[in-house]
């Protein structure tokens, strides 16, 4: 694909995170392969649905240096080095999703739960232990809990989920956060003994396990 | 150049705007007000009319000596208190009202939380001027003890970061609680992080939103 189409489809993706409410404001970045040297990143700070194909980031996987005016996302660290590490990835998806972010705050996994989940995803969502952002830490520590998956938690931060496209990254993030939700709903459907669960539910789980703590 | 009402005008087109964009984001009820610094006083929003059908008619401005309602005396407050501050957001929001009535403040679990809000938000101790004052001391957030939440910022774009952020804080703390295992952030990483963000725009957005509208349109 051309540069040119490659930054819509970067532009376009962020406007599809954004509408499905993974993604808010300016937190979360997109990227995808380029060439073998070089990726195309969402920059950073600015607004998804205000971008323009213009505005996404050219950069050297291996030196991260970037060419206009835009700077790059500060993860450009940890997409780089992914693109570095997993030749078969073609697009890299952070975001802050509202349930995964929960997971993030708990560093717990999210458990394989079912085949397709396996196969869509590679086994269970590891956490990757808490690095400050855009440290070298926070880095080697991505790329290690997302090796052989296509997904992991950041502790308390997000998740990060790579595919061979834009398309396939997009559906990994819908899964994940669909997960997500159910595991939190069905512990707080344990806590308080009822099926479904709304806002009401989660306030009296939440008190609940306040005082058990 | 503009005149003054013109920017007025602008001003109050901006706020409007936010309002619209809390409601979407499900972080407005009737009642939640937004204010602005304006010379020695402040302009505010009515908190009879929800913020998404807020039109330029709903705002009032209110200048040092009026007398003025509990409300509109916070936000005099508030700016009063945080000079550096030019806008100031009060909203509802779910997830932070499920935690007013738990806690006394509400940790930073995730570190867009840390370096926005800070280590912690506090809950004031009651819904007393004061006590929501001293629930601000050292931070540009917190949460009232009646369920509210309050931002302020230098710019109306950062109160508006500043309850996103309070509410996306509260929704993982509230879960990773039941999920068995809310994490803090570590207190060095989190001052460390705050401060970084106070030093990356503590030059931006130095003056009042009368100068920062004035000089976008020079």
């Amino acid at each position: 694909m051309k540069e040119k189409e490659l930054r819509n489809l970067v532009k376009e993706s962020g406007v599809r995170l954004v509408k499905e409410g993974l993604v808010r404001g300016t937190w979360g970045n997109v990227s995808v392969r380029f060439d073998e040297k070089s990726m195309i990143v969402t920059p950073s700070g600015l607004d998804y649905m205000s971008l323009t194909p213009e505005d996404m980031v050219l950069v050297d996987i291996n030196t991260l240096e970037y060419a206009g005016e835009n700077k790059p996302t500060t993860e450009r660290k940890i997409h780089a080095a992914i693109y570095r590490e997993r030749p078969e990835v073609n697009a890299v998806i952070h975001t802050h999703s509202p349930w995964c972010s929960s997971m993030a705050a708990a560093r717990t996994e999210i458990p394989a739960v079912s085949e397709s989940f396996i196969k869509s995803i590679g086994g269970e969502v590891r956490v990757a232990p808490y690095g400050l952002p855009s440290t070298s830490k926070l880095t080697n520590a991505t790329v290690s809990a997302i090796r052989d998956r296509k997904a992991c938690l950041m502790a308390g931060h997000g998740v990060l989920v790579c595919g061979e496209s834009l398309e396939d990254a997009f559906q990994v993030c819908k899964i994940l956060e669909d997960a997500a939700q159910k595991f939190i709903s069905d512990k707080v459907s344990l806590i308080i003994g009822k099926g479904d669960v709304g806002l009401k539910e989660i306030k009296e789980a939440f008190e609940r396990a306040s005082e058990i703590k | 150049m503009m005149t003054e009402d013109k920017m007025i005008e602008k001003i109050k087109g901006k706020i409007i705007e936010i309002g619209k964009l809390l409601a979407e984001e499900d972080l407005s009820k009737k009642g939640d007000t937004v204010s602005v610094r304006l010379g020695d006083g402040i302009l505010m929003t009515d908190p009879n009319i929800p913020l998404a059908e807020l039109t330029d008619k709903d705002f009032k401005q209110i200048l040092r000596g009026d007398n003025m309602s509990i409300l509109e005396a916070l936000h005099m407050a508030v700016l009063g208190y945080k000079k550096e501050g030019n806008a100031v957001i009060i909203n509802q929001a779910p997830y932070c009202s499920i935690v007013t009535g738990k806690m006394d403040r509400l940790p930073a679990v995730l570190d867009d939380f840390a370096q926005i809000v800070g280590y912690s938000a506090k809950v004031s101790k009651s819904d007393n001027l004061i006590d929501i004052l001293l629930a601000l001391k050292k931070r540009n957030a917190c949460l009232i003890q009646n369920g509210s939440s309050l931002a302020v910022g230098r710019t109306l774009e950062e109160a508006f970061t500043g309850v996103m952020v309070l509410e996306k804080g509260a929704k993982a703390f509230v879960e990773s609680t039941i999920i068995g295992n809310p994490v803090k952030i570590g207190l060095f990483d989190s001052l460390l992080m705050n401060f970084i963000y106070k030093k990356k725009y503590s030059k931006k957005n130095q003056k009042n939103l009368l100068e920062q509208f004035k000089e976008k349109e020079e």
